[in-house]
């Protein structure tokens, strides 16, 4: 075919210029003016998705980031003797830090040679979400294909148009793989210890930050638009299940690789650990008492599996009874349920008074437990609000806005040592030390419980 | 049966038959009698009856009367003859095996004055381009000296001179190698318009030299994209610049939908006009429409293919095309780094974001905007602007030096302006046919073929011109068939199949060897003064 001449020796010379020997072909098939790279606002979306992405996408600069000094200082607490620039800098770069920041193969992260400044620059792009694009460069510009298909699967594109599909196309990095295209992106508790922000992926928050650099009027856009409520919840199920599944692949790489840190402690509740000892404990139980066993992968458990109220769970999952096969064992048990789960709530309608009735309702009899559990709370709460706003006046609607943003304030992290130093400096970092959960329940009881309509009681 | 004496046979004739005139010895006196005093009379009518005019007293000397344009050389024969010196009429006819011309020497004719006066009596005003005579046998330059072998004067006003018959060309081209000093570049015969006596274009015969990737077929389907194929250019992603250039409904009131696809015609790219600059050798050839304008970049391809500097903002200049490459450096340095700092470009390191992190709130920019980009980005991004190149052109052909060879943005696209580089091609008299007759292989909506632009030229052979370029008396061949027919519109379905139509004679294929802008001009001054030849 005409097309695959052309584009087959662009993408060849592209493969050759970024020295790849993968499926990836580049960005640089994707820039033409008539494809993806025409200014913005001229034509339809994709027509100018690239030059979106490039412009405000903070994907485009992820690479980038990888020589700041905070990322320098990382990589000189992962190995002392890799300053930047050097070798061994990028060496620590291609094993830790390449299959996220960039638009890496398995090849790219591992080796010790320098790594083109080219591929920083490139950070993540189009076939880091879409999928290395070698076999579907030429068939996706044809009419039937779809990237929902199994032909397109087949040719190694990603969906990323339902909730499930970009969900699970975030949640490789995100959240974290040692599996999916055979690279190990995995921001395990060395990394965190280093320096590297701690993971809380949350599909809506993140969707609704992006620049679009997609067409949200087409219908296969539907699942977004029609429901972030049922966006969030589907989002998150799938959140859990990459999360199960990451805990279940280092389990077994531990047991096959000795080298491997086990028990991994980013599967638990970070302010379990990190807590200042001059306040109370973020993580007491509403008696005041700590229990001593962690929330196994709190962001993403809290509202969706009550590990609080299973102690033997707790206790089986803990660090200090956790056991690789079991982990690994369980973790599989749960992903495959909870891509289940997510199946089931894509068909499902939700309802966000009804959603916002219950949580408020609940939030009124008492407080949330802890952070996460807040902050679990305020994502469901703010999902339904934003469904919920559509269909009110808008002078309702501004102080539902107005709610969730003195919501959002009690949720904020704050400093207990903020003494002037710098960030990286201080002991508690991105702690919730300050939380106050009856502060979060009297914002929800005070300024958003009057905005909600007033339920009628079943006769 | 008796036999004749020899007495008998001798008294059969007279022995004094010498002294007397017999019947045609009489006839013969009276002829030359008679034409000794008729040439007489007509001598006094010429030289001595003076009630004659002038005009009717010439034309007893003359051919004819000249044509219109040597109208004002009517009376004064010594513009172009020497008194008393006649000229070699044979000379036009070529060299020795094509007329006795020697045998004229004998009346005091020398050829070679009547050659050089003949050339230099029309160069005085005529400063035509040779043909080839560098190429040609001494017999063949002769022949090109005698201007008056096509050009024959006094033959009425109503002579057209520049037209020639064929057989004039013939008399060389039937049997080229006996004039060329080497082998022939062209046809060794050619003496009729059609594949037998003519042969195909010379450009059909050599490989084509593009090195433009440019799909034809796929530009004339709407949106330029195949059937089936996704992605085609809308209306919407034209700038309104270019918007009213193609979408040809917005003049009457009827524009195009956003999301119609573009469709456009053969004129939007191929439009009409004179020779393409530098490269004209006459002045006919500059005449709207006998050619079409040069393809460029800006005019052409600037609508839909404008190249993009990769953070492609609303208000981002698209990149100059053919520029060095430190330029386009510059330029995309200052528009990723103009971007940021108007604020349409995520800095690095900005951690802002409209819906808030839970803890994390909805962080801030950096209050600073850096003036240096990253390493890497800049390379980045030129990879990005290379590969559009490549759309259209190969790697070899946008490096610095290829670029610096150019030398100019809107450079020719590196392909023949004119494919019929031998003959004249006349596109303005034949725009009433539709392209798709003669360039069918651009047309061929519907498949999915692989482009053959770049490996064959795109026009047809010399079947689509014989059709209707034939010899009056033939027919319209069956093979026009009332469909093809309708492909010619007003065009009359008859043409002249003379050479003259497509073929100019004078330095014509010579400058198209030779350097644009550079014509062979026989110098005057090679050739003998008209005063000079009176000398013996």
């Amino acid at each position: 075919m005409r097309w695959l001449a052309i584009v087959g020796l662009v993408a060849g010379t592209a493969g050759a210029c970024l020295g790849q020997s993968s499926a990836l072909i580049g960005d640089v098939t994707c820039a033409t003016t008539t494809c993806h790279g025409n200014r913005i606002g001229a034509g339809p979306k994709w027509n100018h998705s690239l030059s979106t992405f490039l412009a405000n996408d903070p994907h485009a600069l992820a690479g980038l980031v990888l020589t700041t000094p905070a990322s320098q200082s990382i990589v000189g607490r992962l190995d002392a003797d890799a300053k930047y620039p050097s070798r061994r800098y990028d060496a620590v770069l291609r094993e830790r830090c390449l299959s996220c920041h960039t638009t890496a193969s398995s090849a790219d992260c591992s080796g010790g040679d320098p790594i083109a400044a080219t591929m920083l620059a490139g950070g993540v792009s189009c076939e880091a979400c879409h999928g290395p694009a070698k076999d579907w460069l030429h068939p996706h510009q044809w009419d039937g294909f779809d990237a929902s298909t199994e032909m397109a699967r087949d040719a190694g594109m990603r969906e990323t148009q339902s909730v499930i599909g970009r969900t699970e196309t975030c949640v490789r990095c995100h959240v974290g793989s040692r599996r999916d295209d055979d690279l190990i992106r995995d921001v395990n508790h060395d990394l965190i210890a280093a320096g590297h922000p701690a993971l809380r992926f949350d599909l809506l928050i993140y969707d609704r930050n992006l620049p679009e650099h997609w067409d949200r009027t087409r219908p296969n856009q539907a699942g977004f638009e029609q429901s972030a409520l049922r966006t969030r919840q589907v989002s998150r199920a799938i959140t859990l299940a990459a999360a199960a599944e990451l805990a279940a692949e280092r389990a077994e790489d531990s047991l096959a690789d000795a080298s491997l840190p086990w028990p991994e402690f980013t599967e638990y509740d970070c302010f379990a650990c990190h807590q200042t000892l001059r306040t109370s404990s973020p993580l007491a139980s509403p008696d005041g008492i700590s229990d001593g066993l962690p929330i196994w992968n709190a962001w993403y458990t809290a509202g969706q599996i009550d590990l609080r109220g299973r102690r033997e769970t707790l206790e089986l999952l803990s660090p200090r009874e956790s056991d690789p096969e079991r982990i690994s064992r369980i973790g599989a048990q749960l992903a495959r349920r909870y891509r289940e789960h997510a199946e089931r709530l894509e068909g499902d309608t939700a309802d966000p008074a009804e959603a916002l009735q219950q949580t408020v309702g609940r939030l009124s009899r008492h407080a949330p437990s802890d952070w996460h559990s807040a902050a679990s709370d305020y994502l469901l709460l703010r999902a339904a609000v934003i469904d919920f706003e559509r269909t009110v006046d808008p002078r309702t609607a501004q102080a539902l806005k107005d709610a969730m943003t003195a919501l959002e304030k009690t949720l904020r992290f704050t400093n207990a040592d903020d003494d002037g130093r710098p960030a990286e400096q201080r002991n508690v970092w991105h702690s919730p030390v300050h939380f106050q959960p009856q502060a979060f329940r009297r914002v929800v009881l005070q300024q958003l419980q009057p905005q909600l309509p007033v339920k009628q009681e079943a006769e | 049966m008796s036999l004749e004496t020899g007495k008998q046979r001798s008294e059969r004739i007279q022995i004094d038959y010498y002294r007397k005139r017999d019947d045609l010895s009489r006839w013969r006196f009276v002829c030359i009698a008679g034409a000794l005093v008729a040439s007489g009379v007509y001598a006094a009518y010429l030289f001595g009856w003076s009630g004659k005019a002038t005009e009717q007293r010439i034309t007893q000397f003359s051919t004819g009367p000249l044509s219109s344009v040597h109208a004002h050389f009517e009376d004064r024969c010594e513009a172009c003859h020497l008194s008393g010196t006649p000229i070699d009429l044979q000379a036009t006819a070529g060299p020795a095996d094509f007329g006795p011309a020697e045998a004229l020497t004998l009346l005091g004719i020398d050829r070679q004055s009547s050659l050089n006066h003949l050339e230099s009596v029309c160069q005085r005003c005529h400063q035509v381009a040779a043909h080839h005579d560098e190429r040609m046998t001494q017999d063949g330059q002769d022949i090109d000296r005698n201007c008056s072998l096509c050009h024959a004067e006094h033959r009425g006003a109503e002579k057209d001179l520049v037209a020639v018959s064929n057989a004039k060309c013939a008399i060389c081209h039937q049997r080229l190698s006996r004039v060329c000093v080497s082998s022939p570049r062209v046809d060794e015969s050619t003496v009729a318009f059609d594949r037998s006596g003519h042969g195909d274009f010379q450009s059909l015969k050599d490989p084509d030299p593009g090195r433009i990737r440019f799909d034809h077929a796929q530009h004339l389907r709407p949106g330029q994209v195949e059937p089936g194929q996704r992605g085609g250019t809308t209306y919407a992603a034209l700038s309104p610049q270019w918007r009213r250039r193609y979408d040809r409904g917005q003049e009457s009131g009827a524009s195009a939908s956003d999301d119609a696809p573009v469709q456009l015609n053969c004129d939007d790219c191929h439009q009409l006009s004179g020779n393409p600059e530098g490269r004209s050798t006459q002045g006919a050839d500059l005449e709207l429409g006998r050619y079409f304008q040069t393809i460029s970049f800006e005019q052409h391809c600037v609508g839909c293919h404008g190249i993009s500097p990769g953070v492609a903002t609303s208000d981002a200049p698209l990149l100059p095309h053919a520029a060095p490459w430190d330029q386009v450096d510059l330029l995309l340095s200052a528009t990723i780094l103009g971007a940021r700092a108007r604020g349409q470009a995520r800095l690095p390191g900005d951690n802002s974001r409209r819906e808030p992190l839970p803890g994390i709130g909805v962080g801030a920019a950096p209050e600073t905007v850096s003036t240096r980009l990253p390493d890497g980005v800049l390379d980045a991004a030129r990879q990005r602007v290379q590969a559009q190149c490549q759309t259209c052109h190969l790697p070899e052909d946008y490096t610095d030096q290829a670029i610096a060879r150019v030398g100019r943005r809107n450079a020719d696209p590196m392909i023949p302006p004119r494919w019929l580089r031998k003959g004249l091609y006349d596109h303005a008299a034949h725009r009433s046919i539709q392209c798709e007759y003669c360039h069918a292989a651009v047309h061929q909506a519907g498949e999915t073929t692989d482009p053959v632009d770049q490996s064959q030229v795109m026009i047809a052979g010399i079947e689509s011109c014989v059709a209707c370029h034939r010899p009056a008396k033939n027919p319209l061949p069956q093979s026009v068939s009332p469909e093809i027919e309708a492909m010619f519109g007003t065009t009359p379905t008859w043409g002249s199949d003379d050479c003259t139509l497509c073929h100019r004679y004078h330095g014509f294929d010579a400058a198209q060897e030779a350097p644009a802008g550079s014509v062979t001009i026989r110098p005057v001054a090679a050739v003998r003064p008209p005063d000079s030849e009176a000398a013996p």
